[in-house]
C-alpha cells in the first residue's frame, strides 16, 4: 500500500539522565496532558551534538529533535509519536540524516574525513539548500525518487539508493556501513529540529516497552496518572522491540 | 552448543519490582555488541555509541557476567527482581535456581527459552489469582501487575479487589482503552462480564479443578495450559 509522505508522523524517544524509567513515563503522560513541556534531550556525546549544532546555526536554547517516521530502537524504553502539526508550527531545521552522527563520523559516517563530514552536514541540511519551512516538499520529493514503489519502505527501514550517480554522500556511507556490519537507518532517516515544545494535541501516541508498561499500569492502578483519553498507548510485546513493532510502524506511517 | 557468552546489559531496564523477560546484550569483541531476544530483530547489532548512550540515559541495566549458554533465536533473559522476590516470598516455580545470576543488588537473571520464561510467569499468575479470589489479597493482586499486567487473571484480580463500584468501573474503562489501542476493541460491559466470569469460575471450584490437573502435568516440561487461552493481547 502506498502511503503519502505527508501522512508520516514524527518520533521522539524520551531519556532521563537519572536512569528512572518511571520518570520517562511520568514525563510522557505530562506532555500528553499538557502539564509539562517537552525539553531538549541531553545528548550523551555533547561535543559531537554541539559541534553539529554550531555548523547548523543552532543557538541557545537548544532545539528538540525528532525523526521523521522513526523511533530508533537504540534510544530507550519510552517514545512519543507526534503529528506533523508540531513541525508546521515549530520547525527550526531539518537534516536528511542524523546530524550528530554525521558530524561525529559515527558508524557508517566513519568513511568520511572531518572536512567531508562538515561539508555533507551543510549540504544535507537547512538552511543551506532550502528553507526549514520547505522540508515537507523536499522530504516528499526524496521519498518519491528513492522509494518509488511505496513509502512504506522508508518507515520499515529499507535501505535506499539515494543517487544512482553516486553524488549523495549518504550512499557512500551506506556502502561503508554494509561492509562493516554497522548499517543503521539513521544514515538516511530525516531529522527535524524544533524550537518549541509540542502542544498536547500534537501527541498521537505513547510507546512503551513491556517492562515500562508494568510501571504505567502500576501508576494507573494507584491513581497516580491522569486521564489520557486522547492519546493512544501502544505497549510492546516482551519478546519484540517495542519501538519497531507493526502497530508502531502503522502509527508512524499515519495509517491509523 | 554451549559457549561462553559475555553479557554486558539487560535491555528494557527491568525493575527490582518485576518478574519478567527482557532482551540482553552480548559483547562479541572489543567494540561489537549484539542484542538477543528480540523476535522482530534477531541478533540485532548494537553500536558501542548506542550502548553508551543507553547506559548514560539509564534505559538499560549494565551488568558484567560471563555465562555458559546455548544462545538460540528464542533465548531471552528471565528476570527476578529483588523486591518481587521479597514480596512473593519464594522463587516462582519454573525458574532454574542453579542458573540464576545476581545483578548488583537489583535482582537476578537467567537465560532460557522465551516459552519457558512465559510459562513460569503464567504459572505464577494462575496461582496468585486463585489466592486473590479466595482471600481478597490486595497486595498480591498489585504484585501481579509486575508479572503480566495485561493478563486476564491479573485484571480479574485487580478488579475483584477494588472496594467500590466506581473504582471497578474506572479500571474497566482504562483496560477498554488499552484494548482499543491494541486493536482489540471491547465494550465495558463485555469486559466486566468476562472478568466476573473468571472470578466466579474460581470461586465455583471449576478453575481449582483445572489448576489441579495443570499442576499435575508439571511446570517447564509441558506446554502451558490452554484451558483459558488469553482473552487479551500479551
Amino acid at each position: 500500500m502506498t502511503v503519502p509522505a505527508d501522512k508520516i508522523r514524527l518520533g521522539h524517544v524520551l531519556g532521563k539522565r537519572d536512569g528512572a524509567v518511571e520518570a520517562d513515563i511520568r514525563e510522557a503522560v505530562e506532555i500528553s496532558n499538557g502539564s509539562k513541556r517537552l525539553e531538549p534531550r541531553t545528548p550523551a556525546n555533547k561535543d559531537v551534538v554541539r559541534g553539529a549544532e554550531k555548523i547548523l546555526g543552532v543557538t541557545a536554547p537548544r532545539p528538540i529533535y525528532a525523526f521523521v517516521g522513526n523511533l530508533h530502537p537504540g534510544l530507550g524504553s519510552v517514545g512519543l509519536i507526534f503529528s506533523r502539526v508540531w513541525a508546521k508550527e515549530a520547525i527550526h531545521g531539518a537534516t536528511r540524516c542524523d546530524s550528530g552522527g554525521l558530524y561525529g563520523r559515527i558508524g557508517g559516517f566513519g568513511c568520511l574525513s572531518a572536512e567531508e563530514a562538515e561539508h555533507a552536514l551543510r549540504a544535507l541540511s537547512t538552511p543551506q539548500t532550502y528553507a526549514p519551512q520547505d522540508w515537507e516538499g523536499e522530504f516528499a520529493g526524496e521519498m518519491a525518487t528513492t522509494y518509488a514503489a511505496s513509502i512504506d519502505a522508508y518507515i520499515k527501514g529499507d535501505t535506499p539508493s539515494l543517487s544512482p550517480s553516486g553524488t549523495d554522500v549518504r550512499d557512500r556511507c551506506i556502502q561503508h556501513a554494509n561492509a562493516n556490519n554497522t548499517l543503521d537507518r539513521r544514515l538516511w532517516t530525516w531529522e527535524l529540529r524544533m524550537d518549541a515544545s509540542p502542544k498536547p494535541q500534537d501527541v498521537f501516541a505513547i510507546i512503551l516497552s513491556y517492562e515500562a508498561f508494568k510501571q504505567l499500569e502500576d501508576l494507573s492502578n494507584n491513581g497516580d496518572i491522569s486521564s489520557l483519553d486522547r492519546v493512544s498507548i501502544l505497549k510492546g510485546d516482551p519478546s519484540a522491540h517495542w519501538l519497531d513493532q507493526e502497530k508502531v510502524l502503522a502509527a508512524l506511517q499515519g495509517e491509523v | 552448543m554451549k559457549r561462553s557468552v559475555h553479557i554486558v546489559a539487560l535491555l528494557d531496564r527491568p525493575s527490582p519490582k518485576s518478574f519478567g523477560m527482557v532482551p540482553f546484550v552480548e559483547q562479541t569483541s572489543d567494540s561489537e555488541y549484539i542484542v538477543h531476544g528480540l523476535k522482530n530483530r534477531p541478533a540485532m547489532p548494537l553500536s558501542e555509541h548506542d550502548l553508551d548512550e543507553l547506559i548514560d540515559h539509564g534505559s538499560i541495566l549494565p551488568i558484567n557476567q560471563r555465562v555458559e549458554a546455548d544462545i538460540e533465536k528464542t533465548t531471552v533473559a528471565g528476570w527476578l527482581g529483588k523486591d518481587f522476590k521479597q514480596k512473593a516470598v519464594a522463587i516462582p516455580s519454573g525458574i532454574p535456581e542453579a542458573r540464576l545470576y545476581q545483578v548488583v543488588d537489583q535482582g537476578q537473571f537467567w537465560l532460557a527459552d522465551r516459552d519457558s520464561v512465559k510459562g513460569a510467569q503464567e504459572d505464577w499468575v494462575e496461582k496468585a489469582a486463585r489466592q486473590v479470589f479466595e482471600n481478597g489479597d490486595v497486595d498480591l493482586a498489585k504484585l501481579m501487575i509486575w508479572v503480566l499486567p495485561d493478563h486476564e487473571r491479573t485484571r480479574a484480580a485487580i478488579w475483584h479487589t477494588k472496594p467500590t463500584d466506581n473504582e471497578k468501573q474506572e479500571r474497566i474503562a482504562w483496560w477498554v482503552r488499552l484494548e482499543r489501542d491494541a486493536g482489540h476493541p471491547i465494550t465495558p460491559a463485555a469486559l466486566t462480564a468476562r472478568l466476573k466470569s473468571i472470578v466466579d469460575a474460581y470461586r465455583g471450584g471449576v478453575e481449582t479443578s483445572r489448576l489441579r490437573r495443570y499442576s499435575q502435568r508439571g511446570i517447564g516440561t509441558q506446554p502451558r495450559s490452554t484451558s483459558h487461552p488469553p482473552f487479551f493481547g500479551g
